[in-house]
C-alpha cells in the first residue's frame, strides 16, 4: 500500500512539474504493416477529427464494421475530412495475415499492428471493436464498443458534429 | 545519453548469466551418522494418490527400451505422483531366460547381472507372463487378460484411472544412507479412510538406483550405453511380502511406524540411490499407496 | 499490523486513489488548463448458478460468483500512470484458481519523450514476435503474466530502438497481486536499416528490420534430488523484411537447459523458429506460415502448468475460429513441449461487377494448418543421463496433432443482404490436445474427425434494424474398414443463432445448441441460452440466462477448459 501511496504522490508531482504541448494521446509505440516503429503520440489528423478503431482479423464484427465503413469510406473524407486510423490486435499467430486483408478488401485506412494489445489496454480497450472518435485538439469525444449494423450512422453523426 | 548508455551496461550485466549443468544428479548428498527416527509430519500438499508402476524388463529383451520411453512419459506427465521400478526378474523361476539372462564374462557385452532371488519371487507372485515387457500398475486386476499385468501400451490408461482412485493411507518416508553403506530408515502410515479387509494391509520397501548407463537390446540393435532408470538393487529384509500394519484393514487415525533396511546389496553409485515404500492389501493386491526418497539429503 | 486495521487502510488508500482521479477529471472538463486525461474500463461479470446433473453444471458454494476489474489510467503529456483494481468473489467457475480475493493487481507510472520511455511498476511488453518474452493480459481467459520491475525502451540511434527490463512475473492473485519469486532480465534490440541508411535507403522500396534479443530468468534451485540451473538464458534473433506486396519475417530462438514439470525435468536445450510470408495485392492475399518447437516452454516458475507463469509464447499456427462450433468443440492448443505446424492462407476477392462477383463482389478463403510431433529420438549417449532426446531440426515427426482445412465464401448480394457459407475439417487428436470429454468426464482417446457446415445470413431491415441468422452443423465420426460410420466423442451438433439488433442501442439473441446424435439418447440435450444486450458508446450491458456446455473457452488460440453451467449471467463492461 505504501508503494500506491508513492506512486500517487509521483503521478502528483510530475503532473505538476512539466507543462506539456497539448498531444493527449498516451504514447506507446507501434508499428505498421512493413515494421516501422511508431509512437502513437505522433497519430494526428492535422487538427481535424481522427477514428481510431482496434479491430482483428479473427473478430468478425469488427471486420463487418471496418468493410461497411470502407464502402462510404471517400465520401466521409470529402465530407469531413475525417481519417481513420485501424489499429489490429493480432498478436504473432495472426498478425502474419493483416496486411493480406487489409489488402484484398482494399482498405483505404492507415493501418498499425499493436501485437501485444499495449495502445489498445491504454486506452482502456477491453474486447474489440473499440471505435474512439478524437477530436481536433486530441480529445475522446465519443466511444463505442462493439458493432451492429447501422452503427456507422451513429459514428458518422458524431464526426458530423465536430465539423459544423 | 551516457546516462542511458551505463543504464543499458546493468541490463547487460545481469544478463549475462547461463547456467549449463552437464550433472544433474547431485554428488554432493551428505552420509547420515545414524538412522534417526523421523517425526511425522501431516503433509497436506503430498496428499496424493500415487501410483507403483513396476516394469520388468531385462539386458536383451528386445521392446524393453519402448516400455522404459513410455514410463518417462507418464513421469513427465504426472511427476512424482509415478512411482517408477524397473525389475529384472531371477530367470531361475520362469520361461524369460533368454530376454533377461547375461552373456559370458568376458565378452565384453550384457555381462552385467541385475537380477537377485527375490526379483523373480516377485514375478512369480504374478505367475509367469512368458513375454517381456509387462508391467504392474498399482498391482491392480487386468480383467481383458485376467491377469495382473499391463502391456505398456495399456499403462497410459491404467495409470490415469489409478490417480484418480480415492486415497485411504498416507505415507511419510524417511530415508538415510551410513557411512558403512547400510540404507535404513522408517515410514509412517496413517490411515485417513476406514479400509477393511479379509487380508492384511502390509508395508513393503524396495531399494532402487538410477541412471546406470549399461548395455540395452532396443529392436535389433544394441546399445553400449543405455540410461537404465531405477533399477530395483533390494527388497527390505529380503521380504517380498512385508510387514504386517494392519491385520484386517485399519480404522481412520490409526498411525504406524515400519522401520527397515537394506545392507549387502549391489550398486554402482550410491549417489543414486532411493527407496520406495508402498502399502499393500493382500486380499485385492493392490497397493493402496506410494512414495520414492532419494537416500542422500 | 492485524488483517483488520490492513483492510480499512487499503480501503483509505483506493478511496483516496480514487477521488484524485474523479478529481483530476472533473477539473480537466472544467478548467482550460491541461490536467490530463483519465482512461480506464469497468468490466463485471455475474452468474448465478443452477443445479443440472444432467449436464454436470457446476454449483459452487454461494451459489453466485463474480469477477469484476476496474483499470484506470491517467495520461498528461508524457507521464501515464494506472492502477487496475481486481475482484474474483467467488472467481467463476473454471476461472483458474490462481485468482482470488479482491485488491489491488496492477499499478505502474511512465515517462516518455523523444528518445526515452521508462516504466516503473507493472508493464506488459513482448520481444519480436514474443518467442522468448511475451508478457500481456487476456481477462477473458484468466492469463496475466504482468511484468513488475523497471522497463527502459530507448531510441538509441535514428531507426535503432534498445528495450531493457527487469522484474518479477506475475503469477497469481490473491487479494493482491503475487509476484514469482523468480527475476526475469530481458534485452532488446531493433534496427530499421531504412531509417539508419535514410540518405541511402529513404526511397528504397525495401523495407527490413532486423532485431535480436536476450532474456535470462532466476529461480532458486531447492531441489533435493536434482541439480537445476539457477539462470537460465535464452535469445533470439528476427529479420522482418517487406517490399510490395511481399512480406517475410522469421525469427529463430534458443534457450539453455532448463528443466521443468513441463518436458519432464530434461536438460537439453531448446529452439524454435518461426516463418511468416505474405503476398497481397488488391482482390488477392496468400500467407504461409511455418513453425518448429522444440522444448521450448519458458516459464519463470519451473514447476507450472497450464498458462501459469509463461516468458515466451508460441502461437498456434492455426486459424482463430469464431463461429460457436468451430471455436468450442475441438480447438488446437499449441504445444509448448514440441511440434512442427503448418498453415496456408488464400483469399480472393471476385470482383464487383463480374459474373460470379455479382454487383458487390464476393470473397473466397481457403485455409489450412495441420501440427506434427517432433520427429525424435531418446538420446541414451549423452553425459548427461536426464538429456532427454534428440529432434531432428525442422522435420515433423509422425505423430499428427491436429488438422484443419476450412473453406469460406462470402457475397453480398445487395444493400441489405449478405450471406457467409463455411466448411470445415478437422482432424484432433485429443491423446494431446485432451479437449474432449464424454459425458461422464471421462477423457477420449485418439482421433475425433470433424465436418462443420455453416450458413449466416445477416439481413438489415432498414437503417437501424437487423437480423443475424446462423445454422451450423457438426457431425463427427469416420467410415471404417467395414464401411459402417462410427459416431466419435458426443456424436453431431446442431447450433441455431437468431440474433435481431436495433443499432445504436439494442440486440437480443438466441441460441440453441442441440446434441442431436449422441451415442448416449439421454444426454441428447437443447443448451438453450437467450441473452438482452443494451450498449451506449462505451458501454455495454448482457444479461443472458440459460445452459452453457462443458469445454473449451478460446480467445486468439489460447484455451481453458470452462464447466457446464445453467442459471444467468449478467456482463457490465464500459470502456472511457
Amino acid at each position: 500500500m505504501k508503494k500506491l501511496a508513492a506512486l500517487l504522490l509521483f503521478v502528483g508531482m510530475t503532473a505538476v512539474s512539466f507543462a506539456q504541448d497539448g498531444k493527449k494521446l498516451p504514447s506507446v509505440q507501434i508499428k505498421d504493416v512493413q515494421g516501422k516503429t511508431i509512437s502513437t503520440a505522433d497519430l494526428n489528423n492535422d487538427g481535424k477529427p481522427m477514428v481510431i478503431n482496434f479491430w482483428a482479423t479473427w473478430c468478425g464484427p469488427c471486420k463487418t464494421e471496418l468493410n461497411t465503413i470502407n464502402d462510404v469510406y471517400v465520401d466521409w473524407v470529402d465530407e469531413t475530412g475525417v481519417k481513420i486510423v485501424a489499429i489490429s490486435i493480432d498478436d504473432t499467430r495472426s498478425a502474419s495475415r493483416v496486411q493480406p486483408y487489409v489488402n484484398t478488401k482494399g482498405w483505404e485506412y492507415e493501418i498499425y499492428i499493436d501485437s501485444n494489445k499495449e495502445f489498445f489496454q491504454a486506452m482502456g480497450g477491453v474486447t474489440p471493436p473499440l471505435s474512439l472518435l478524437i477530436d481536433g485538439e486530441g480529445n475522446i469525444v465519443y466511444t463505442h464498443n462493439g458493432y451492429s449494423p447501422g452503427d456507422e450512422d451513429e459514428l458518422y453523426e458524431e464526426i458530423l458534429k465536430l465539423v459544423e | 545519453m551516457k546516462n542511458i548508455i551505463g543504464l543499458i551496461g546493468i541490463f547487460a550485466l545481469g544478463l549475462a548469466s547461463c547456467d549449463y549443468v552437464d550433472q544433474p544428479i547431485p554428488n554432493t548428498g551428505q552420509v547420515a551418522a545414524a538412522c534417526d527416527t523421523i517425526i511425522y509430519v501431516y503433509d497436506a500438499p503430498s496428499m496424493q494418490k500415487n501410483v507403483l508402476l513396476e516394469e520388468f524388463s531385462g539386458h536383451k529383451c528386445p521392446n524393453c527400451p519402448a516400455a522404459t520411453a513410455e514410463v518417462d512419459n507418464l513421469v513427465s506427465a504426472h511427476g512424482s505422483r509415478i512411482v517408477p521400478v524397473t525389475i529384472h526378474p531371477d530367470p531361475a523361476n520362469n520361461s524369460l531366460d533368454n530376454l533377461v539372462a547375461e552373456s559370458p564374462a568376458g565378452t565384453g557385452e550384457f555381462e552385467t547381472i541385475w537380477y537377485f532371488p527375490e526379483s523373480g519371487d516377485i514375478l512369480s507372485q504374478f505367475t509367469d507372463p512368458g513375454y517381456l515387457p509387462v508391467g504392474l500398475v498399482d498391482r491392480t486386476y487386468n480383467s481383458s487378460f485376467a491377469w495382473y499385468y499391463w502391456d505398456y501400451t495399456d499403462w497410459n490408461s491404467e495409470v490415469t484411472a489409478r490417480l484418480s482412485a480415492p486415497l485411504d493411507i498416507t505415507l511419510t518416508t524417511d530415508a538415510k544412507l551410513l557411512p558403512d553403506g547400510t540404507v535404513c530408515g522408517s515410514t509412517i502410515s496413517e490411515f485417513i479412510d476406514d479400509v477393511s479387509t479379509v487380508g492384511d494391509i502390509r508395508m513393503i520397501h524396495y531399494l532402487v538406483e538410477d541412471s546406470i548407463p549399461d548395455w540395452q537390446q532396443d529392436g535389433a540393435t544394441n546399445i553400449p550405453n543405455f540410461m537404465h532408470r531405477h533399477v530395483l538393487r533390494a527388497v527390505s529384509e529380503n521380504n517380498i511380502n512385508g510387514v504386517v500394519i494392519g491385520p484386517n484393514g485399519g480404522l481412520t487415525g490409526q498411525i504406524d511406524t515400519t522401520a527397515y533396511s537394506f545392507e549387502n546389496y549391489k550398486v554402482v553409485d550410491d549417489h543414486h540411490l532411493s527407496v520406495i515404500s508402498f502399502v499393500i492389501d493382500t486380499d485385492s493386491k493392490e497397493v493402496l499407496q506410494s512414495v520414492y526418497k532419494h537416500v542422500r539429503q | 499490523m492485524n488483517t483488520k486495521y490492513r483492510i480499512t487502510l487499503k480501503r483509505r488508500l483506493l478511496l483516496g486513489a480514487l477521488a484524485s482521479f474523479l478529481f483530476v477529471e472533473v477539473t480537466a472538463q472544467n478548467n482550460d488548463q491541461d490536467y490530463g486525461q483519465i482512461h480506464g474500463n469497468v468490466s463485471v461479470t455475474m452468474q448465478q448458478y443452477n443445479e443440472d446433473t444432467l449436464i454436470n453444471a457446476a454449483v459452487p458454494d454461494p451459489g453466485t460468483a463474480m469477477n469484476a476489474f476496474t483499470n484506470l489510467l491517467y495520461t498528461r503529456g508524457n507521464f501515464r500512470a494506472g492502477i487496475r483494481y481486481e475482484s474474483y468473489l467467488n472467481r467463476l467457475e473454471g476461472y483458474p484458481q490462481e485468482f482470488s480475493g479482491t485488491g489491488l493487481g496492477y499499478r505502474f507510472a511512465s515517462f516518455t519523450n523523444e528518445e526515452l520511455d521508462i516504466t516503473v511498476g507493472n508493464f506488459y511488453d513482448q520481444f519480436g514476435n514474443g518467442l522468448i518474452l511475451r508478457s500481456y493480459q487476456e481477462p477473458t481467459l484468466g492469463i496475466d503474466n504482468a511484468m513488475d520491475g523497471i522497463k527502459v525502451k530507448v531510441k538509441a540511434y535514428k531507426g535503432v530502438y534498445i528495450k531493457g527490463l527487469y522484474g518479477k512475473m506475475r503469477v497469481g492473485f490473491d487479494g493482491g497481486l503475487i509476484n514469482s519469486d523468480g527475476i526475469v532480465r530481458g534485452l532488446d534490440g531493433e534496427v530499421s536499416l531504412n531509417e539508419l541508411f535514410d540518405k541511402k535507403l529513404e526511397a528504397s522500396k525495401h523495407r527490413i528490420n532486423l532485431g535480436g534479443s536476450f532474456v535470462s530468468k532466476f529461480q532458486r534451485d531447492e531441489d533435493p534430488d536434482l541439480v537445476l540451473p539457477e539462470n537460465v538464458g535464452s535469445w533470439a534473433y528476427r529479420l522482418n523484411y517487406n517490399v510490395g506486396g511481399y512480406s517475410f519475417n522469421a525469427e529463430y530462438a534458443e534457450k539453455i537447459n532448463d528443466p521443468s514439470f513441463d518436458n519432464g525435468y530434461i536438460y537439453k536445450p531448446g529452439k524454435a523458429l518461426l516463418i511468416n510470408t505474405a503476398y497481397s495485392t488488391k482482390g488477392f492475399g496468400i500467407v504461409l506460415d511455418y513453425k518448429y518447437n522444440d522444448n521450448m516452454s519458458y516459464r519463470v516458475n519451473r514447476d507450472a502448468k497450464l498458462t501459469n507463469a509463461l516468458i515466451g509464447f508460441l502461437p498456434a499456427l492455426t486459424r482463430p475460429h469464431t463461429y460457436n462450433l468451430a471455436a468450442t468443440l475441438y480447438p488446437y492448443a499449441v504445444q509448448l513441449n514440441g511440434e512442427v505446424a503448418y498453415q496456408g492462407n488464400i483469399s480472393y476477392q471476385f470482383k464487383r461487377g463480374s459474373k460470379i462477383g455479382g454487383k458487390y463482389g464476393m470473397t473466397l478463403s481457403l485455409n489450412y494448418s495441420v501440427a506434427w510431433g517432433l520427429d525424435s529420438t531418446i538420446n541414451h549417449n549423452s553425459s548427461n543421463p536426464r538429456y532427454g532426446y534428440e529432434a531432428n531440426f525442422l522435420v515433423p515427426g509422425e505423430e499428427r496433432y491436429f488438422q484443419d482445412f476450412n473453406v469460406q465464401l462470402e457475397r453480398k448480394f445487395n444493400k441489405n443482404l449478405k450471406v457467409s457459407l463455411m466448411y470445415l475439417n478437422f482432424i484432433y487428436n485429443n491423446d494431446i490436445n485432451q479437449g474432449a470429454r464424454d459425458n461422464n468426464g471421462t477423457e477420449v482417446h485418439g482421433n475425433i474427425h470433424a465436418n462443420i457446415y455453416i450458413a449466416d445470413v445477416k439481413y438489415k431491415i432498414d437503417r437501424k434494424n437487423s437480423i443475424n441468422a446462423q445454422l451450423q452443423v457438426l457431425t463427427t465420426g469416420k467410415v471404417d474398414d467395414h464401411g459402417t460410420e462410427k459416431l466419435e466423442h458426443q456424436g453431431h451438433w446442431a447450433t441455431a443463432i437468431l440474433e435481431y439488433t436495433r443499432s445504436p442501442h439494442w440486440f437480443v439473441a438466441i441460441l440453441d445448441q442441440y446434441n442431436f446424435a449422441n451415442p448416449e439418447n439421454i444426454y441428447r440435450i437443447h443448451y438453450l441460452l437467450g441473452s438482452v444486450g443494451y450498449i451506449n458508446g462505451g458501454n455495454r450491458l448482457t444479461v443472458s440466462y440459460g445452459k452453457q456446455r462443458a469445454g473449451l473457452f478460446c480467445v486468439g488460440g489460447v484455451c481453458r477448459t470452462v464447466p457446464a453451467s445453467n442459471g444467468v449471467t449478467v456482463t457490465l463492461s464500459s470502456t472511457f
